[in-house]
């Protein structure tokens, strides 16, 4: 509810203006295509009034107030442009230079350089020079150009600051740096993360984290959202720093989680070079995490992208034309019986994908195999999982919320967007319960931590669910509970936090699955919700797993959610699609997969069940990439990124968002529906006969409500029908840990969240192997000690399954006789906690 | 724990009597260096931990305010003014003189690490220029008679092991 | 001429007692205020008494407290700015060591008519000795009911707490201070909003320097038109004028206001040190412009100090003699002004830098021509462009001094020495 805001007259450079009382004469001039040059403001940021730049005259007034910072009042005359001003500009633009290597600015060469544009080759060919990376693009430069400055009054002083390279994702020169002060405000006032700061002060005064640590030890998040403000090549980011200027923008939804926030992909030569947060205010409100802003153009522009397709034949390698694929993968499926058949395709797929997939797997292969690796990801708590999905509640009531409870969540590097709502939610007052066994990023924000011991979360949750009910049933008025025998105190505090609260959201992390028994931990978080009457937000790692559900991609379900042996829906789509429907084979599924059940022929869509090669005849492999394992009889058939295709997707809310092709894949490379088509036209199967992503879309829209819709400003939630029963992952027996004498160590395995179709992005982005902890050992300091283990050491880890060597990495957070490993996607996982022995490894 | 019992029941003492306990950052820090002659980030974590605010927070204010040694000083920090009123006075030759009878240039510390010599801007303390302030106390007035009497006391106190005297 | 309404207990060891400050009539003002008078009255009295800020802008102080919105839900905050950090300026620090409950009861009336219970003492880091005689006062002042809850059973709380700074001469101007207060780096904010709508912690304020506060009780026990019969028409009252320099008794003098500055000089100071000649006099602090020695009969009042082109400021005057360069003591002043430059805005950061280096190679004998019109064209670009009037403060003494000492400017270019230098040698 806005109140209209009063409106007043005024006169700026002779031109009549109404405008908002109260708003800043910049940003009146803005609305009315007035430049007045500024380059410490910014239209997120607070006035900071620093670089002086935006003075004016306004008659009445003394001196020459700034832009940036004073009101437009009723019958103001304000000059943004006179000779006297201009002067007074160029002398403090002048100041600016005197502490900034501008040569480039003011060169007399300038235009001549553009002809014989630099060049980053080696080679002798050019006569320009490259200073600075953000040439062409550099806000300084604008208002150099803008004021005709042709030299400088003052020698320059260089500050022969060490350039600081060794963070990821972006470097930073502060010889550069002209104090604007953007990136302390962006980092203090939006992102609230407390990175950055000014240090020393006048002249002296740097920009960074506190005492010579390095971003990485200060916490900070790499949300890039200080190098997207630096009006200088201060901050600039390590792959796109030399790409130039964008030449045109895409909106589209990443693909990297299921929050879905909206990314501006910035491109040029038919390349995505950078990636901005778009201004979305239903989502991610102009902000993004590090996958999303840093590690896209290396994911997709990578030089091992796959181009041609591939045939693996009897000890021989082939690179072959698309649609000699496309005849192989034909002639292969067609020979297929169809419980012998199986496609695992990835939820990072469009819902058009998804649908193709499900409608090829059901209608040309005649057969209900196929699944996605989340299966095995969530082990028993997939059907838990999925049905609380279904209860999403959406970001404006996470903003609105009264008290959070966020449970096996941290933010910091995933779905830190999500983590700066929770930074603004404390900030308005709202109260935070954090529960995770392991000191994480929100334990600085949340009003309370309770810290149960790892595996223990369900039944912590119970006992919440529990009091609370109890509190529910005494009428209104409920009292705090005192802290008694039965209620520790901690939990009486978050007890007390909840009764007093009026909306409830409880977001669920990943790190509460893969537990064994975690199916129980969503039973009771159902139960909380339920009687806290709260929302639940699940944050998935895989963007598109709503999408899955509703597409219909699982053996038991059927697009929309209906139950894949429900006889009326089956004939309903048999209709629909044309073709006969099968409600047999559903005894295959990922985790078939996963314990090695051989079949003919296995068709893996964006996804990478194993480490080593699965168990089947023949194996169609249809991703960006190539898989690592060599496979005697396979297919490799290269599809399309997220980035080169038309489609929609649905986020962790239920929403449905749209995916835009923003470049062009490579050539003779298509979209994976495409794909999927051509085989069946092949087959000579109807039905497929797709020219765009917007047919399939129009084709799903008659099974699900609401899905197609032309008005991209709406983008729908989308409820489905819970109506499947889905089978579970067998799990072994709980261990009973209560044995005498000392704890056993306890390993905990967690897949890498940052993952796209199967592959970790640490193995394509740089950036991604400092800040994520792969394949190495987690152990607290004191267990290290006692097992006379030190960083760089190897441990031995056994188990009843396995034996496994792993680098040793000590991590104070690591609660104790608890050892935790992050693996890829396919190492291997639902069995959770596992008790181990370790111990050191002699080399 | 760098800082002592007492030292952390008055930074919490001083906490309590602000409405927001940020404002007890600056106090804190008067705090931690009166106790340690200097502060260091060990200091700023212990002091951002009492008053529960972020690290940085601590740290940016500090690197501020200009008042607060950053690197370990002798047990006596003296700080002559070199501003104007003083300076009309003598404060250079009384810098030099001062170099000279410790042995060491502006901004040194003296081998027995007694003695740190550095010089201010203005103490306010202009009429009864030249001044110098040793720890927290203003010694005025200056004559070379006075600097000498000053200066060995306190080298007195040092022998003795006394406690600091601020 | 000499008058003491602060200063009428200076000499007085035991003044800094409460049973001796109250046995010269102390707290009978906070008193009469608490039971007798309403907040509006008050403000009327100190508007009525035509006092003015005594910290270096002279601000009608009744004035500025009637600034806060009367109907605010906030909480509202009295700030006592005893930051004193203007080279020159040493009246402040002699007012809370010797008398601070005549702070503490200044603080306590002020807090009252704008209808806060809570009130900040902020006094400079480098001060440990007054910061402590300021606590002392306030404890013995709880003690005796005077302040805390309910006081002289009036209903009225108020609370009382000494901050110490840090060592930054922003600090003092109010907006730093309030920054500083809250536990930030003591940069500058943009007005407005003013304190008194948006001050410390977002709620309104009052900052009062700590002379302006101190005589606020005599205003009250004697009566408005007793207080705007001393001074001047429009500079009324008495003011502190601390004397430095060559001078030979410099100390802090209170005199009413229009007193001629030879008077201060000539006959409470005793004339030049050693008998030299007078070369130049800062008359309020080291951010003022010069005057000359034709000028040592100006009156020392708002209005006659700048008439003759400087400022009555903080009432720092310092003299200097003939042996002294002037480049010498500009380079000195830009050195400070460098020194305590916050870094928020352009033209003071760098420009302050560029003037130091300047300023600093024309006093080491490196100067080139053309130097002289860079630092006015510097000059120009720092007065009047920044946030808060650090930059003012550093400019004015240098165009200053370029304006009335241009030729020894000149001199030191062209020879590459001082026109007069002396080595000044402390006892």
């Amino acid at each position: 509810m806005t109140i209209p805001r009063k409106m007043i007259d005024l006169n700026m450079d002779n031109q009549p203006l109404r405008a908002e009382a109260d708003a800043t004469i910049l940003k009146v001039a803005e609305a009315n295509g007035i430049y007045i040059p500024t380059l410490c403001a910014h239209k997120d940021l607070t006035p900071f009034g620093g670089c002086r730049l935006c003075i004016v005259e306004v008659e009445g007034m003394r001196g020459f107030p700034t832009a940036c910072t004073t009101p437009v009042t009723d019958g103001m005359t304000i000059r943004t442009n006179t000779s006297q001003l201009q002067a007074i500009r160029t002398e403090i633009l002048q100041l600016i230079l005197s502490e900034h290597p501008c040569s480039c600015l003011i060169c007399d060469e300038q235009d001549e350089c553009k002809e014989f544009n630099a060049t980053i080759r080696k080679a002798a060919v050019t006569t320009g020079c490259r200073y600075c990376s953000n040439d062409g693009q550099c806000e300084l430069a604008d208002v150099v150009k803008w004021l005709g400055i042709k030299e400088i009054n003052y020698p320059i002083s260089y500050r022969y600051l060490p350039v600081e390279k060794d963070d990821p994702f972006y470097d930073r020169d502060y010889n550069l740096c002209i104090l604007c002060g953007r990136c302390v405000r962006m980092c203090q006032e939006i992102r609230m993360a407390d990175t950055l700061a000014f240090k020393q002060r006048g002249q002296r005064t740097i920009i960074g984290p506190a005492y010579s640590r390095t971003h990485l030890e200060a916490g900070c998040e790499f949300c890039g959202a200080c190098v997207s403000v630096c009006p200088t090549g201060a901050l600039s980011e390590k792959t796109s720093k030399w790409q130039g200027k964008a030449e045109s923008e895409a909106v589209t939804t990443c693909a990297l989680c299921g929050v879905g926030c909206q990314l501006n992909l910035q491109i040029r030569d038919n390349k995505v070079i950078n990636v901005l947060p778009a201004e979305d205010h239903l989502i991610n409100n102009g902000q993004l995490c590090v996958k999303g802003r840093f590690c896209i153009p290396e994911l997709v522009n990578n030089h091992k992208r796959l181009r041609r397709p591939r045939y693996f034949h009897g000890g021989i390698e082939e690179q072959l034309s698309l649609e000699k694929a496309i005849e192989i993968a034909a002639g292969k499926l067609s020979h297929c019986p169809p419980e012998q058949f199986g496609m695992i395709i990835s939820s990072n797929c469009t819902n058009e994908d998804l649908y193709v997939a499900q409608k090829f797997v059901r209608t040309v292969m005649d057969s209900n195999n196929i699944d996605t690796m989340s299966r095995v990801s969530y082990g028993s708590a997939f059907g838990a999982y999925l049905n609380l999905m279904n209860k999403c509640t959406t970001m404006e009531d996470l903003r609105k919320a009264s008290a959070i409870i966020c449970i096996g969540l941290d933010t910091r590097f995933g779905q830190s967007v999500v983590g700066v709502e929770l930074r603004k939610a404390g900030k308005r007052g709202a109260k935070i319960i954090t529960i995770n066994p392991r000191p994480h990023n929100l334990t600085v924000v949340a009003d309370k931590w309770l810290q149960p011991e790892t595996g223990q979360e369900a039944g912590l949750i119970d006992k919440l669910a529990k009091l609370m009910e109890i509190g529910a049933n005494k009428s209104k008025g409920v009292k705090r509970p005192a802290a008694s025998k039965g209620i520790r105190a901690e939990l009486a505090e978050a007890i007390g936090i909840l009764c007093e609260a009026e909306s409830v959201v409880i977001l669920v992390g990943s790190d509460v699955i893969q537990y064994r028994g975690s199916s129980d931990i969503f039973e009771s978080i159902d139960k909380l919700a339920q009687t806290l009457q709260a929302g639940v937000m699940l944050l998935p790692a895989q963007n598109n797993l709503y999408g899955s559900l509703m597409m219909g991609t699982y053996p038991e379900i059927l697009p929309g959610g209906y139950s894949s042996t429900d006889k009326a829906r089956l004939n309903h789509f048999a209709k629909l699609w044309g073709s006969e429907l099968s409600d047999s084979n559903l005894s295959w599924n990922a985790e078939s997969v996963a314990r090695g059940r051989e079949i003919k022929v296995l068709y893996l869509l964006g996804e990478i069940p194993l480490k080593s090669r699965p168990a089947a005849d023949f194996v169609i492999f249809q991703n960006i990439y190539a898989p690592d394992f060599f496979n005697p009889e396979e297919l490799v058939i290269p599809s399309a990124a997220f980035t080169e295709v038309d489609g929609t997707f649905i986020n962790g809310e239920g929403r449905l968002q749209k995916v835009r092709k923003a470049v062009d894949p490579p050539a003779n490379v298509f979209p994976d529906w495409k794909i999927l088509s051509l085989i069946a036209q092949k087959m000579e199967k109807k039905g497929f006969e797709y020219l765009s992503s917007e047919d399939i879309r129009i084709e799903i829209s008659r099974v699900i409500m609401g899905f197609h819709n032309s008005d991209e400003s709406l983008r729908p939630i989308l409820p489905f029908k819970s109506e499947f029963h889905l089978s579970a992952v067998s799990e072994g027996e709980m261990v009973n840990f209560k044995s005498k004498g000392q704890k056993p160590f306890l390993l905990q395995t967690r897949v890498a969240e940052h993952t796209y179709r199967g592959f970790t992005l640490s193995a394509f982005v740089d950036g991604m192997k400092a800040i994520s902890d792969e394949n190495v050992l987690e152990i607290n300091p004191d267990d290290a000690k006692e097992l006379g283990l030190s960083c760089d050491d190897e441990a031995i880890v056994k188990s009843e399954e396995f034996e496994k060597i792993w680098p040793v990495k000590i991590t104070p957070q690591q609660p104790a006789r608890m050892l935790r490993v992050t693996l890829s996607p396919g190492d291997f996982s639902g069995h959770n906690p596992y008790p181990v022995k370790i111990r050191k490894n002699n080399v | 724990m760098i800082l002592k019992e007492k030292a952390v029941a008055e930074i919490k003492s001083r906490m309590v009597r602000y409405p927001h306990r940020k404002s007890a950052i600056l106090p804190a820090l008067t705090v931690a260096y009166r106790q340690e002659g200097h502060l260091s980030p060990a200091l700023y974590r212990e002091i951002a931990k009492i008053i529960e605010v972020p690290y940085i927070e601590v740290a940016e204010a500090a690197s501020f305010y200009t008042m607060f040694p950053k690197e370990p000083v002798g047990k006596y920090l003296i700080q002559v003014c070199h501003n104007i009123s003083c300076a009309l006075l003598g404060a250079d030759s009384l810098i030099h003189y001062l170099e000279e009878k410790l042995g060491i240039t502006k901004g040194e510390t003296t081998p027995d690490d007694i003695f740190t010599l550095i010089s201010v801007e203005c103490l306010g303390s202009c009429a009864t220029a030249p001044m110098m302030q040793i720890n927290d106390k203003f010694y005025e007035n200056l004559t070379r008679e006075k600097v000498d009497r000053i200066l060995e006391e306190l080298r007195e106190q040092a022998r003795n092991g006394k406690e600091n005297t601020v | 001429m000499e008058k003491k309404i602060l200063f009428k207990y200076i000499d007085d060891p035991l003044q800094v007692n409460i049973d001796t400050y109250m046995s010269h009539g102390g707290y009978k003002a906070w008193e009469k205020v608490l039971k007798s008078m309403k907040p509006a009255e008050v403000i009327d009295e100190m508007k009525k008494s035509g006092l003015r800020g005594r910290g270096g802008a002279g601000f009608p102080a009744g004035m500025k407290w009637s600034f806060i919105p009367k109907d605010s839900p906030k909480p509202r905050y009295l700030v006592c700015n005893a930051d004193e950090s203007e080279p020159g300026t040493c009246k402040d620090r002699v007012l809370m060591e010797h008398d601070p409950h005549a702070v503490v009861e200044g603080m306590a009336i002020a807090a009252y008519a704008i209808g806060s219970h809570q009130a900040f003492c902020y006094v400079r880091g480098e001060f440990a000795y007054p910061a402590a005689m300021m606590e002392k006062a306030i404890d013995e002042a709880y003690s005796k009911g005077i302040l805390g809850k309910n006081i002289f059973k009036s209903g009225y709380d108020l609370e009382m707490v000494v901050h110490t700074g840090g060592g930054a001469y922003i600090c003092g101007e109010e907006t730093a201070l309030l920054n500083s207060l809250e536990g930030e780096r003591g940069m500058s904010r943009i007005r407005p909003p003013f304190p008194a709508i948006e001050g410390l912690y977002g709620c309104p304020t009052v900052v009062n320097n700590v002379e302006t506060l101190a005589v606020v009780p005599q205003v009250i026990n004697m009566g408005a038109e007793w207080y705007a019969a001393i001074g001047t028409e429009k500079s009324k009252g008495t003011k502190i004028f601390s004397l430095s320099g060559h001078i030979k008794r410099p100390g802090n003098y209170e005199l009413e206001l229009g007193t001629k500055l030879s008077y201060l000089m000539n006959d409470l100071g005793g004339g030049m040190l050693d008998g030299h000649k007078l070369k130049a006099i800062i008359p309020g602090g080291s951010s003022t412009p010069f005057l000359l020695p034709n000028q040592i009969d100006t009156p020392l009042d708002y209005e006659s100090l700048a008439a003759a082109g400087s400022m009555l400021g903080s009432g720092a005057v310092i003299v200097i003699d003939e042996r002294t360069c002037m480049v010498w003591v500009i380079e000195r002043l830009i050195h400070f002004y460098k020194h305590e430059s916050c870094g928020k805005c352009t033209p003071c950061r760098e420009g302050t830098g560029w003037l130091e280096q300047l300023i600093g190679r024309i006093e080491a004998g490196e100067g080139q021509q053309g130097d002289l019109e860079k630092i006015d064209s510097i000059c120009d670009n720092i007065l009047g462009r920044t946030i808060c009037p650090l930059g003012d403060a550093a400019v004015m003494p240098i165009q200053s001094a370029l304006k009335l000492f241009r030729d020894e400017f000149q001199y030191h270019i062209d020879n590459k020495k001082c026109l007069v230098k002396t080595e000044f040698e402390f006892k």
